[in-house]
């Protein structure tokens, strides 16, 4: 597009030259400077071939560079989502957060991980796999902690926490799953 | 002979009675049950909360039971199809249910009550979304 709205603004004296070759025989010194105007045409034709050439070399390294970059970012954000994770998940253990806010950090770190594959990969099944698989280990781990509770006939400091919302993560990684695999099928 | 009979048979039915037993031990796992599973564990986290909410336990916040209802209300639309009238009620219920949640912060407000959970906005914001949600699916559905 832009190449053609440039043309004929960079090429007029070439355009003219051609136009008046073919109206009629010209002197010589009309011919001379036709030629002179050839030449110059010329010139700028070669000169302008090279700027676009230039630029869309320099506009494609750049679109190369966006992309590298954008995976870049995109590797560091998986990075930064399973550090979180791996962060706060001791801290879970250790009884000071909440299994709501664990979800999430895992959730994130899937979808991240999911955002750097392509629809087709392998590689997406493994990333639900592995949240369904963290989830199922915090419900287990809740579950002891809480049988063992019972059984000593302790105090539970697990009273705030929902078994529903750790069946409702654990449900919906399966189902994350199955829809993942169903599209790969 | 019979004895070999008897065994054929007593073996036969163990196998019988211990497959059946196992196939009854294993939970349905098909996308239908998870998806009923799915409901049932969003509603009772939604209620659990609530009632933890009630009773004044200073973690929980009206943000968890926006969070809930909102879950529970995606579990139950996952179900319908997509031009369902039921999609108007399941939103509808959401939206009821954060009326009452603003309600319940607006009167506790009223009386004096500044607690940290109410967010007077945050309640004003969660009718609208659930407004908005129910406008923009009744217009699809027009």
């Amino acid at each position: 597009m832009a190449l053609a709205e440039a043309l004929p603004a960079v090429f007029p004296l070439h355009i003219g030259y051609t136009q008046r070759r073919w109206s009629g025989p010209l002197s010589r010194s009309a011919g001379y400077v036709s030629d002179r105007y050839e030449g110059k045409a010329m010139k700028r034709f070669l000169f302008f071939l090279l700027l676009v050439l230039c630029i869309g070399r320099v506009d494609l390294s750049a679109a190369g560079e966006v992309a590298e970059e954008d995976e870049e970012r995109a590797a560091e954000k998986v990075a930064l989502a399973r550090e979180a994770y791996e962060q706060r998940e001791p801290a879970f253990q250790a009884g000071t957060e909440t299994a709501e806010f664990i979800y999430r950090l895992s959730r994130r770190w899937m979808e991240a991980e999911l955002a750097t594959l392509s629809e087709d990969s392998t590689e997406r099944i493994q990333a639900i796999q592995q949240h369904l698989d963290r989830m199922t280990k915090m419900e287990n781990r809740v579950q002891k902690i809480e049988a063992f509770r019972k059984e000593s006939k302790m105090n539970s400091f697990t009273e705030e926490i929902s078994f529903s919302a750790l069946r409702y993560y654990v449900v919906e990684g399966k189902l994350l799953l199955k829809k993942a695999q169903s599209l790969r099928d | 002979m019979r004895y070999a009979f008897m065994t054929a048979l007593y073996l036969a039915l163990a196998i019988l009675t211990g497959g059946a037993s196992v196939a009854a031990a294993e939970p349905d796992e098909s996308v239908e049950s998870l998806e009923q599973q799915r409901i049932a564990a969003a509603q009772e986290a939604y209620e659990q909360n609530k009632a933890m909410v009630a009773a004044g336990i200073s973690t929980k916040s009206e943000e968890d039971l926006y969070v809930w209802s909102r879950r529970w209300m995606e579990a139950e639309l996952a179900t319908t199809d997509a031009n369902s009238p039921q999609r108007i009620a399941t939103i509808e219920k959401h939206l009821k249910r954060m009326q009452v949640l603003e309600e319940r912060g607006k009167s506790l407000h009223r009386t004096g009550y500044d607690g940290p959970t109410i967010c007077l906005p945050a309640l004003g914001y969660y009718v609208m979304e659930a407004e908005l949600l129910l406008r923009e699916e009744k217009e699809r559905q027009e």
